[in-house]
């Protein structure tokens, strides 16, 4: 493993790198499938944007950015962060994204929820974590988890044509004790 | 078979699409249905079934027909 920050039973997760946004990331969100159900992004993505948005991120005290790795052969298959970091309510944003299409399916994502809610909530110590879906496989992923729904932008988004809810949740550090 | 474990197997049928229902064989690595999504509803149908929470430290290891049943039986003798 290389520079891990967290480990689980078979990923970790390590702080994103220059190197990791000249590999696939920058790519991953070029993809559809991926970009989906993202809400803010639509245009083309490229290398320099990518090695700009970390080095942006480096010295964030607002934004903590992961790669997801697999622990037996350190193989990077994914990004998620902690964002708009808030140190006086103490709350943050999740986001999550499998970019590797052969482990998108995978129970990787559960592993590395799991990971992010020992981030948040044992070493940064926040109160609460907060979600923005219109993703149903995540919003299923919540209602297991314990996330509670806090609201919903009605209509707000246009996916494939379709108007989509915008749902919120919140995971808060109560909650999660009782759970994890 | 015991009662938990028929209560199981016809979740599993329901919700994989299963029509191999040798037991030992029920693990996510030998059901092509068993992805991330299915495993999330699964779980949440077993909950419902037998009115249990899992932890968010089980999701993972809970890969397999047999490591699901122990579990139940390990939450029904406690409860």
């Amino acid at each position: 493993m290389k520079n891990s920050f967290i480990t689980g039973s078979s990923i970790y997760l390590r702080p994103a790198n220059i190197s990791d946004a000249k590999g696939d990331w920058y790519k991953w969100l070029n993809d559809p499938e991926v970009t989906k159900f993202l809400t803010n992004q639509f245009w083309p993505n490229t290398k320099e944007k990518q090695i700009n948005f970390v080095k942006q991120s480096i010295n964030s005290k607002e934004r903590l950015l992961f790669s997801i790795c697999l622990k037996k052969n350190d193989k990077h298959i994914g990004q998620c962060s902690l964002s708009g970091i808030n140190w006086v309510h103490r709350y943050a944003d999740i986001a999550l994204l499998i970019g590797n299409k052969k482990f998108r399916k995978s129970l990787y994502t559960l592993e590395v929820y799991k990971l992010l809610f020992e981030i948040v909530f044992n070493r940064l110590n926040l109160q609460n974590l907060k979600s923005a879906t219109a993703n149903p496989i995540v919003k299923k992923i919540h209602q297991l988890q314990g996330f509670k729904h806090v609201g919903v932008y009605k209509n707000l988004l246009s996916i494939d044509n379709k108007k989509t809810n915008l749902d919120l949740y919140v995971m808060s550090k109560l909650v999660w004790n009782k759970n994890k | 078979m015991s009662a938990i474990e028929k209560k199981i197997l016809t979740i599993f049928k329901k919700i994989l699409k299963l029509k191999i229902t040798n037991k030992e064989k029920l693990n996510q690595n030998n059901i092509k249905n068993w992805d991330s999504l299915n495993h999330v509803i699964l779980l949440l149908a077993i909950q419902e079934e037998f009115d249990i929470k899992f932890k968010i430290s089980e999701y993972s290891k809970l890969n397999s027909f047999k490591n699901i049943v122990k579990n139940i039986h390990n939450k029904k003798i406690k409860k």
